[in-house]
């Protein structure tokens, strides 16, 4: 990127931050595995918040498509802004849905849940 | 249920904040000099022994929700989470620690002269501007944030001020010999005029601002069919309910209790303000529901 239009983009995003309302809005970034993607069994399951979690408030279950829940450790990241899971044995193939529910610092609650397929 | 829970212990806090910080700047600048309030020590006690145990309530009712449960919210990790982690924890903390040393010292009053009631109104202006992080402005990020947050802590003091006075004036129309009693409410409703146009001015700016910040230019239509739309609309309704009320005790009844000091008129004005004072109720429930609905501009 020229300097300019790192320039342009510094300006057009400033000018979004100042124009956008002024109010938090936790949401799940982004997951690892990401949603309705198939991978090899993980190690660990990753989801990646906009804002810092309360750890006591803040976890995930993993369950089967039969759902039938599948043993998962789960803690929040020094951040604060990942949950990570451990599931306790490695994950046998089908699909598979994480439902997360995540409380952030300034006070909102928010969940959700999405799949993923190991195969 | 857990909602329920919130939502009461929210308003219980706001009635509280308004009965201690507004009854008692009242008591400190609105009474008339050498005036002793029958009556304002036991009912700013409650005031701040109501807020205190509404904070302390709302940090176990927000773990509730946080939690799931009553059942898994009321554990010490829980309440300790919310109460050292949470912004809105913190603030309630310090709000119930300050509201108690408000109780302690209204009680310890031996007299109660206006330097004290100065010092109580100080004191629990904190604790009423703490309640600004209650609300979605302390939730707020980016270069307004900060002012969004001043906005709100002058809105809320206005509103305490005003609505705290309520009960101070309802008092004084009972205090001393009847005659007495009635030239005191007069002396303070006329001496009182200026203040409430400066509270409803700083109410009208403030509450525009924050509107402006939790709504948005781009809901000012379809936010009326959302809950937060409606609850926002009962507010606004009794607001301009407390607005009439207080024009006709300005401009009629208080000059009438001046023209003819009879019971009639007291009572007439006695009425009006208990029912402005019920309207002020009506609009602290209503905000008490507003911050358990996603503002439109978050959504």
């Amino acid at each position: 990127m020229t300097p300019i239009r790192t320039l342009i983009a510094l300006a057009g995003g400033a000018a979004l931050a100042v124009a956008a309302p002024a109010l938090a809005h936790t949401r799940l970034i982004s997951s690892n595995p990401a949603a309705n993607a198939t991978v090899k069994a993980p190690a660990a399951i990753t989801l990646q918040f906009s804002e810092r979690l309360v750890p006591t408030f803040s976890k995930f279950d993993l369950s089967t498509a039969h759902h039938t829940v599948v043993p998962v450790r789960t803690a929040v990241s020094a951040d604060g802004q990942q949950i990570v899971g451990t599931p306790t044995a490695a994950l046998a193939a089908g699909e598979y849905t994480v439902t997360w529910t995540a409380a952030s610092v300034d006070g909102h609650r928010i969940n959700g849940h999405f799949n993923f397929k190991v195969g | 249920m857990l909602e329920a829970a919130i939502v009461a212990a929210r308003l219980l806090q706001y009635s509280g904040a308004a009965v201690l910080f507004g009854t008692a700047l009242f008591c400190a600048f609105a009474l008339p000099p050498r005036t002793l309030l029958p009556g304002a020590r036991a009912l700013v006690a409650s005031g701040a022994l109501v807020l205190c145990l509404a904070s302390l309530g709302l940090i176990a009712a927000q773990a509730s929700l946080f939690a799931g449960s009553f059942h898994d919210g009321l554990t010490r990790e829980a309440l300790a989470a919310v109460a050292t982690e949470m912004d809105l924890g913190k603030a309630a903390l310090v709000r119930a620690a300050v509201a108690a040393v408000a109780f302690v010292l209204v009680l310890l009053f031996a007299s109660p002269r206006k330097p004290r009631w100065r010092a109580v109104a100080g004191l629990s202006a904190v604790a009423a501007a703490s309640l600004a992080w209650l609300g979605h402005a302390g939730a707020s990020v980016g270069p307004l944030a900060p002012w969004q947050l001043i906005a709100d802590v002058v809105h809320v003091l206005a509103a305490c001020a005003w609505i705290g006075a309520l009960p101070g004036f309802l008092l004084l129309a009972r205090a001393g010999s009847r005659d007495h009693g009635r030239r005191l409410l007069h002396r303070a409703l006329a001496g009182f005029a200026g203040t409430g146009s400066v509270l409803v001015a700083l109410l009208l700016m403030t509450g525009l601002a924050n509107a402006l910040f939790l709504i948005g230019p781009d809901h000012l239509v379809d936010v009326w069919a959302t809950d937060y739309g409606r609850a926002l609309a009962a507010k606004l309704v009794l607001f301009a309910a407390m607005l009439l009320l207080a024009a006709n005790n300005r401009w009629r009844l208080t000059p009438a209790l001046a023209r003819l000091p009879g019971p009639a008129a007291a009572g007439a004005l006695r009425r009006s303000i208990a029912l402005e004072g019920l309207a002020g109720i009506g609009v602290l429930a209503a905000v008490a529901w507003l911050g358990t609905l996603p503002p439109p501009a978050l959504v």
